[in-house]
């Protein structure tokens, strides 16, 4: 007899019923692990941003070292003339 | 005709569960707008989220592959730093030792600047070939003059042969080929 006056009433607020169960699956799937997963992704984002921006300052370094690396090999040519003067 | 009062003929358990119904109504809307609304903001938040991971993946891919670049220049950078060293070595030794510019700085205040010199080249010591071509005659016998002025050349030749002259007819200007004689003692061999 219980049985039946609830189903009875789950069946009469069957909207919202859905509502309830659908409110506490976004909130408790979605919503809430998103909200707190957020922060910590932000800062991962900036540490790997900030060693990324240190890795291109070596790199152009580097480069820079290597394009003088090619002045300073023709700079180290044999001489042609008077080498033994 | 007097007015008689309205009758109410709805019982009064009808009005009741009209009301209660109306209340039903109003919270099983408000049930499903605070489900659409929260939907929404659970996709908006989720999206956002995905967003995040997907630029934590980037930044982590963009990281690894120039740690890899690096790698791949170390040895390059090994042997840049082995030549910045020589290069510092040759810095020093230039400075302390200034005879292979001794005779180019002297050329190089004798030539007009309308003579070229092509080719430079020691014939035997205290011999030096030069070759190249000049404006004209005139520009020719200006450098010899001033090759052999104590002010400019004349400080390390002592005299000049011209080999041969000749008039280049398409471009109009002298070739020339000479030796210039090196004054003793002036440049000193290395051993």
């Amino acid at each position: 007899m219980k049985t039946n006056r609830l189903t009875n009433a789950l069946v009469e607020n069957l909207y919202l019923a859905v509502s309830v169960v659908g409110s506490l699956f976004f909130v408790l799937v979605l919503l809430l692990p998103s909200f707190s997963l957020i922060p910590s992704l932000r800062s991962e984002i900036q540490v790997k941003a900030d060693e990324f921006k240190d890795l291109k300052i070596k790199s152009s370094r580097l480069n820079s070292l290597i394009a003088n690396q090619n002045t300073l090999k023709s700079l180290f040519q044999p001489p042609l003339i008077f080498t033994e003067y | 005709m007097p007015k008689r009062p309205d009758i109410n003929l709805i019982p009064t358990e009808l009005r009741d569960q009209r009301k209660v119904e109306e209340v039903r109504k109003t919270f099983n809307f408000a049930g499903l707008g605070i489900l659409i609304v929260l939907a929404v903001a659970s996709i908006l938040v989720f999206g956002y989220r995905l967003k995040l991971d997907a630029d934590l993946k980037n930044n982590e891919k963009l990281v690894t592959r120039e740690q890899e670049k690096i790698r791949d220049l170390s040895g390059i950078e090994q042997d840049a730093r082995r030549l910045k060293a020589k290069s510092e070595a040759a810095d020093k030794i230039f400075q302390n030792q200034n005879r292979f510019s001794i005779l180019l700085d002297n050329l190089a205040e004798s030539t007009p600047q309308d003579v070229t010199v092509t080719n430079f080249s020691t014939i035997e010591a205290g011999k030096v070939g030069i070759s190249g071509n000049a404006q004209s005659y005139n520009s020719l016998a200006n450098f010899i003059l001033t090759a052999l002025d104590q002010n400019y050349g004349g400080k390390i030749f002592n005299g000049a042969d011209l080999t041969s002259v000749s008039l280049d007819e398409v471009t109009g200007r002298a070739r020339f080929a000479m030796v210039f004689y090196l004054k003793s003692n002036v440049l000193v061999k290395e051993e």
